[in-house]
């Protein structure tokens, strides 16, 4: 009985004593983001005033991210919560939200920032009925949408004006930023568009779905999925069925990320002679892509290496 | 009596979910689009199994196949203030009943929340798990023998607050009220259950958590339940009628539990988890301890590859060494502590799909030691809530 008296004070006392601290750092503006390029683009769109977290990891799968307690911690503090959105995230967001008690990020309050709201043209929208007998697809489109360097500009600019909104004090700094973001990336985007010319209709094989954006954007003509369904491993029967489609289309590459299993490329690889790369898809997957630049810098110098 | 109840209060959040019948106005600004309509979700476990004691009349001891549960739930958003969860479960095909029904506010300030209706109770660290997510194919002993075979599952109000610290620090207040079947077995208007539970999470990297949880509850209960907690699961059935036969004494039941926890999130396919859970109980009959069970829980378990888990669980009751006397045939004597441990694989397709395989061995103070052998297919269809960590 001891015990319980002393467990419910202390309880007790957490709970009038620390309801009363401060919950944000004076004058940041607090956001956290569910994948590290969303948080490196609001870090530029940012600037000084702001105190960015992403919740998601760089060598993570984004469709499993575990929903750590410590998570919502940060969410419990933040100005914003901005996420990728078509449900990439709706296997453990829902979960943070309901654990952080944070009134200002729950769904329909202005901090709850969907950024697939910024994007004009969602990739492979199903149509006809929808299922889990196609594996696990996304309802509302492909929401891989960040490979396209185009929609990180969008992404920045909505950024800016959502930011803007919800700390007027700060607006016209956040659009300035996101301003220069996209001056900067228009200038990239060129020079990686002149460099890879010479892949467009270039035929890929990849693990999963990651790169239709990236492939719309570059013209890249991807011919088969080792993963058969989205999110559920291959079998036997289709690995040999892909192994024929390599050898039929001359591919020459096989594109998988760094969280995806190895062993189904690498036989692919060795009973083909097709190359396996290694692209990153966010920030600090490989050594060096440091920035959401960073990530086409290495797709464009990887690719242009694998067809030489 | 109680599927009567239950069936009233299923009704009232079906209602409260899909309509709104109980509005006092009289207007309505959403009509019936389907757009609002709850998220549906189900789950069926199907369960073969082989005891060498399946003489022994109790499901723990059973051969065959059968459903071990099916349940299904609906969520939604109420409003801009609340949302509500509705699970119905039919255990064993026996009878539907609302395992938890409850709404939850979404806009207090300042890391409050505040859930009302019938909901398992934050106690300990597996007290919260639906059937389906329990790590192993059943629950623990120390739930589902020291508390009752679902756990404290109780209609009450909980109030909680995340506080603002740099780790995760949460507590819990629960005030609710007892039912049969649960440890506290006295239902007068002066018997209400209190509950506190203390839980903290550090991040060891950023793979790594170590979880730390300290809970108590309190309520009015009786000798006989106090003699039936000493019996480890499956003889508790047994003995049910020469417990019912025993002295009715009412007294004050304290119940405390503890819970460790590390848990490493892979990113390449090999994460793995290794908890511990501790609970005492101590039965308070005219100001003198009368009588204290406890027990211990632990577990372990390995991802090896994308689809692929292993895993080992140990069980042991009657801590801190003492079984209390009770008024059963003799089998049991002071001291002895039942224990069991459990061997598993599990195949794991899908998110939706999962296949288990467990061995246990266990000593329930009975003439010989029990093994066992159970394949559990486990399937969710429709709406998935997202996973708790």
């Amino acid at each position: 009985m001891k015990c319980f008296k002393i467990m419910a004070l202390v309880t007790a006392i957490l709970t009038t004593g620390l309801i009363s601290t401060p919950l944000r750092a004076a004058g940041k503006f607090v956001v956290v983001t569910t994948s590290p390029e969303l948080a490196a683009i609001a870090g530029e769109v940012l600037g000084k005033p702001g105190s960015v977290y992403s919740i998601g990891m760089a060598d993570e799968d984004p469709h499993y991210v575990a929903a750590k307690p410590s998570q919502m911690v940060k969410l419990r503090n933040a100005n914003a919560i901005v996420y990728n959105g078509l449900e990439l995230e709706i296997g453990y967001l829902p979960k943070l939200l309901e654990g952080a008690r944070n009134p200002d990020i729950m769904p329909g309050k202005p901090g709850n920032l969907d950024a697939s709201k910024a994007i004009k043209k969602i990739l492979e929208v199903p149509t006809g009925e929808v299922d889990r007998s196609r594996g696990d697809i996304h309802p509302l489109g492909n929401p891989h949408y960040m490979t396209n360097p185009y929609n990180g500009v969008l992404v920045a600019k909505w950024m800016g004006e959502r930011f803007g909104e919800l700390d007027k004090a700060n607006a016209a700094l956040y659009s300035a930023n996101a301003g220069k973001f996209a001056t900067m990336m228009q200038g990239r985007i060129e020079q990686w568009e002149r460099q890879a010319q010479n892949l467009k209709g270039f035929k890929v094989v990849v693990y999963h779905n990651t790169w239709r954006y990236l492939a719309d954007w570059l013209r890249l003509d991807i011919v088969g999925f080792i993963e058969d369904k989205p999110g559920i491993p291959p079998t036997p029967h289709h690995v040999i069925e892909l192994e024929q489609t390599i050898k039929n289309d001359n591919v020459k590459i096989i594109i998988r990320e760094v969280f995806n299993p190895v062993h189904a490329a690498d036989n692919l690889s060795a009973a083909t002679g097709a190359k396996v790369i290694v692209l990153p898809s966010s920030i600090n997957e490989q050594e060096g892509v440091k920035s959401y630049p960073d990530i086409f810098e290495r797709i464009i110098s990887k690719l242009e290496a694998a067809i030489r | 009596m109680y599927l009567r109840k239950y069936t009233l209060f299923a009704m009232f959040f079906v209602m409260a979910a899909t309509g709104p019948i109980f509005a006092q106005g009289e207007t309505t600004a959403t009509g019936l689009s389907r757009a609002f309509n709850p998220s549906i979700g189900a789950n069926g476990l199907f369960i073969a199994s082989y005891s060498d004691h399946s003489s022994l009349n109790s499901e723990d001891f059973q051969t065959g196949l059968r459903i071990q549960e099916v349940e299904f739930a609906l969520m939604s958003v109420v409003d801009p203030y609340l949302r509500v969860q509705l699970t119905l479960s039919i255990p064993g095909m026996e009878g539907i009943e609302v395992e938890e029904g409850y709404v939850q506010t979404t806009s207090l300030p300042r890391g409050l929340g505040l859930q009302v209706g019938k909901f398992h109770l934050p106690f300990g660290k597996q007290n919260r798990l639906h059937t389906h997510a329990f790590p192993f194919i059943d629950a623990p002993w120390i739930s589902s023998a020291l508390m009752a075979d679902d756990g404290l599952d109780e209609v009450g109000f909980e109030l909680n607050y995340l506080a603002s610290l740099p780790w995760f620090s949460e507590v819990a207040f629960v005030v609710y009220d007892p039912k049969g079947g649960s440890p506290f077995v006295q239902r007068t208007p002066q018997n209400m259950g209190y509950l506190a539970n203390f839980r903290n999470l550090w991040d060891i990297n950023r793979n790594t958590t170590f979880e730390l949880g300290f809970s108590g509850t309190t309520a009015k209960t009786s000798w006989e339940e106090m003699a039936r907690l000493s019996l480890p699961p499956g003889l508790q059935e047994t003995f049910a009628d020469d417990l019912e036969q025993s002295e009715q004494v009412v007294g004050d039941l304290y119940i405390l539990g503890t819970d460790a926890t590390v848990k490493h999130v892979s990113t390449h396919y090999h994460g793995w988890d290794v908890s511990v859970e501790y609970i005492q109980g101590l039965g308070v009959f005219d100001r003198f301890i009368r009588t204290q069970y406890g027990g211990i829980t632990g577990y372990g378990r390995f991802q090896v590859s994308r689809r692929w888990w292993i895993q080992s669980r140990g069980d042991v009751l009657g801590l801190p060494l003492r079984v209390p006397q009770a008024d059963t045939d003799g089998t049991l004597e002071r001291g002895q502590t039942p224990w069991r441990i459990s061997e598993g694989i599990a195949f794991v397709p899908s998110e939706f799909t999962a296949i288990r395989l467990q061995y246990d061995y266990a000593d329930r103070i009975t003439e010989t030691p029990e093994t066992r052998v159970m394949l559990q297919l486990n399937v969710t269809f429709g709406a998935h809530p997202a996973h708790s960590y």
